[in-house]
């Protein structure tokens, strides 16, 4: 009887042994002809997906005209709650140092007084608008010889966190004032071009017109730039072609970054001189160019400064506050 | 005495009835009409379908786990020799950047060995569109947002390794400056822009910087601009795919994710038709203290007005895709 039943033990482990067999090795010979073929990505190719990096070499190095004093001061208006950090215009004044030129900053009082004996006046990005007072004081600066850098930003929305939570603030360069009285303007949108910058969009390729001293600049990077303008003006800089101003998405343009009207400039991005941003491209260069223009200013104090109402670079007489309407 | 011949003569009359009984052969046609009818359904479906279409919902933020549920979809999908064709049900706002590229490949592999067909429900925005991008063809309902295409991060803030925190390069605590990171954004922008010129090139009516400037559009708007094939349903969309894989009788079978579904948007929340849903907020999506950047394929409208509200879940029950919206913001629509 025990025989009988080990024969049956037998059978069954042998039934068990073969299922398990063809359950192994059966998908390996069904699956046999079947090969998966390995996906393929062109779209991810990196050479395609991968932005090339604008250089971030080079140092500043001005050139003077010889005929430029050896020193001097330039004063750097604080008085109009301007927003500027000393990484914003360290390369620039390191600029001027290396030239024997010293820096002032305005800060309140008469801006006369402070602009006496100052090559150059440089306004950067202020919260608050000139007065008719200090807008005359500085067109009898540059009608004098005096030279005047006006650096304006687009409409900027500023997230600042406390403790009360996040805040959203808009900041505007308020330098309609100063910049219409020398016939100049800066736009409220930023730029933008998706196919010439320096990593995002935002960050503006600008090519040097021809026009102007910015010989041997190919290309320098502005960093959240407007458009400006100035009538009768000479046009240094213009962004890269397919520039949109924010807002306009539908029309593109190359926008003037930067335009001189007699001794007067006016930029429209004050970024692209900030202390790890002024190498990038030949923006050396043009920060270079800014502080030879500067330098290169000459005011020359007029015999009775009470009486004088000289016109100060452009035709337009100082003591016309605004055209006259026309009539409705 | 009456009364027990009575009684035999019944058992034995019984008794011969079941006898013939069981030598007839009616009884075994009665049981076996019965077993015949219980197997009929699965013989019906047998013979009377050609395959089926196995519809994938890719529904709420994508996420890791997200990714890996409609991956395990796909993949059942793929390795079913039943399965002809599928069909994808978004409604998502996108999500992490490379879960969303997953999906992506996900797609684009299913699409090269069967037909794939996209439903658009609320929305594919960003990394949902990313998504569908492989499909065969994507239909949208009007009030369908899609577009969004592009990839968002929070900047690392600048900071300086100090006698505190030590760090063997300089770039070790933030990855590289603001710059650098532009760059590293640009990148992952540019393959995915890549990716929906690779897909669907042919079709779009943008211009690559058009496309770049990751506007959200409209259904309607989106079939004039290419980024969708046309208007209709999900019905319209099975019915396609089945026709694309060439099947005349065919069966249906919606996969379904396990666990919950979770929503960054209110709309897609309501529009889903997901068994288990939770509103997150888009800490959610960030981490709660995010070590590293967090490189997201999101509408950024997603991010901002939900934050606060999104974190309790809206009394609005099981409702169907044509939910009425009221008290939505963003990119929601007002049905």
């Amino acid at each position: 009887m025990w025989r009988e039943l080990g024969k049956r033990l037998v059978v069954l482990v042998l039934t068990v042994a073969v299922v398990v067999a063809i359950a192994a090795g059966g998908p390996a010979l069904l699956q046999g002809e079947e090969e998966r073929e390995p996906l393929q990505n062109p779209e991810y190719e990196p050479d395609e997906v991968v932005p090339e990096t604008l250089a971030a070499t080079g140092t500043v190095e001005t050139n003077p005209d010889p005929a430029a004093d050896d020193t001097g001061t330039v004063v750097i208006d604080r008085g109009h709650s301007n927003r500027f950090t000393r990484a914003d215009i360290e390369p620039l004044v390191d600029a001027l140092v290396r030239e024997g030129y010293s820096v002032k900053f305005y800060t309140d009082g008469d801006l006369a007084t402070a602009l006496e004996g100052a090559d150059a006046f440089l306004v950067i990005d202020p919260a608050s608008e000139y007065l008719t007072g200090d807008i005359d004081d500085v067109r009898q600066f540059t009608g004098n010889g005096g030279r005047l850098v006006m650096i304006g930003e687009p409409d900027r929305t500023a997230v600042s966190a406390s403790l009360f939570g996040t805040s959203v603030t808009n900041q505007e360069s308020r330098l309609t004032t100063l910049a219409s009285r020398y016939r100049m303007s800066v736009d409220t949108q930023y730029l933008y071009n998706q196919e010439n910058a320096d990593g995002t969009f935002k960050h503006v390729v600008a090519r040097p017109t021809g026009n102007g001293g910015l010989d041997g600049v190919d290309e320098t990077a502005v960093y959240t730039a407007a458009a400006v303008t100035a009538e009768n003006g000479t046009v240094l800089l213009r962004s890269a072609p397919e520039t949109y101003k924010s807002g306009s998405d539908e029309v593109t343009g190359e926008f003037p970054v930067v335009v001189q009207r007699n001794n007067v400039l006016l930029l429209g991005d004050k970024t692209f001189m900030r202390g790890d941003r002024y190498r990038v491209a030949d923006n050396e260069q043009l920060v270079a160019y800014v502080a030879e223009f500067m330098i290169e200013g000459d005011y020359r104090a007029p015999p009775d400064a009470d009486e004088e109402a000289e016109t100060n670079g452009d035709d337009e007489p100082t003591a016309n506050e605004t055209a006259p309407m026309p009539a409705a | 005495m009456y009364w027990y011949t009575f009684t035999y003569a019944m058992a034995s009359r019984i008794r011969a009835l079941l006898t013939r009984i069981a030598r007839s052969y009616v009884l075994f046609v009665v049981i076996g009409v019965v077993v015949g009818l219980a197997l009929a359904p699965v013989a019906w479906n047998a013979t009377s379908s050609e395959g089926t279409v196995a519809v994938v919902p890719v529904s709420g933020t994508i996420d890791g786990g997200t990714s890996a549920g409609v991956s395990s979809m796909l993949q059942q999908a793929r390795s079913d020799s039943d399965v002809k064709a599928v069909v994808l049900l978004v409604n998502s706002g996108g999500g992490g950047a490379a879960a969303s590229e997953e999906l992506y490949l996900q797609t684009k592999r299913t699409s090269q060995e069967m037909p794939v067909i996209t439903s658009v429900d609320a929305s594919a925005a960003s990394g949902a569109y990313y998504t569908i991008a492989p499909s065969d063809h994507i239909y949208a309902k009007p009030a369908s947002t899609v577009g969004s295409v592009g990839v968002l991060a929070t900047t690392p803030q600048a900071l300086e390794p100090t006698t505190i925190i030590s760090t063997t390069g300089p770039n070790k605590l933030t990855g590289g400056d603001e710059r650098e990171f532009n760059y590293i954004l640009e990148s992952l922008g540019q393959a995915f822009i890549g990716a929906i010129f690779e897909q669907r090139g042919d079709r779009l009516e943008l211009s690559r910087s058009e496309l770049e400037q990751a506007r959200i559009y409209s259904g309607t708007q989106a079939v004039q601009n290419g980024l969708v094939d046309s208007i209709g349903g999900r019905q319209a969309a099975v019915e396609h795919a089945a026709d694309e894989a060439g099947l005349d009788s065919y069966n249906v079978r919606v996969m379904r994710p396990d666990g919950t579904v979770r929503f960054l948007s209110r709309s897609n929340y309501i529009a889903s038709t997901a068994p288990e849903k939770t509103m997150v907020s888009a800490d959610y999506l960030y981490g709660e203290n995010p070590s590293g950047p967090v490189f997201l394929m999101v509408p950024a409208a997603y991010l901002e007005s939900e934050t606060n509200e999104s974190a309790v879940a809206p009394p609005v029950a099981e409702t169907g895709p044509t939910a009425t919206v009221t008290a939505a913001s963003g990119v929601s629509h007002v049905a």
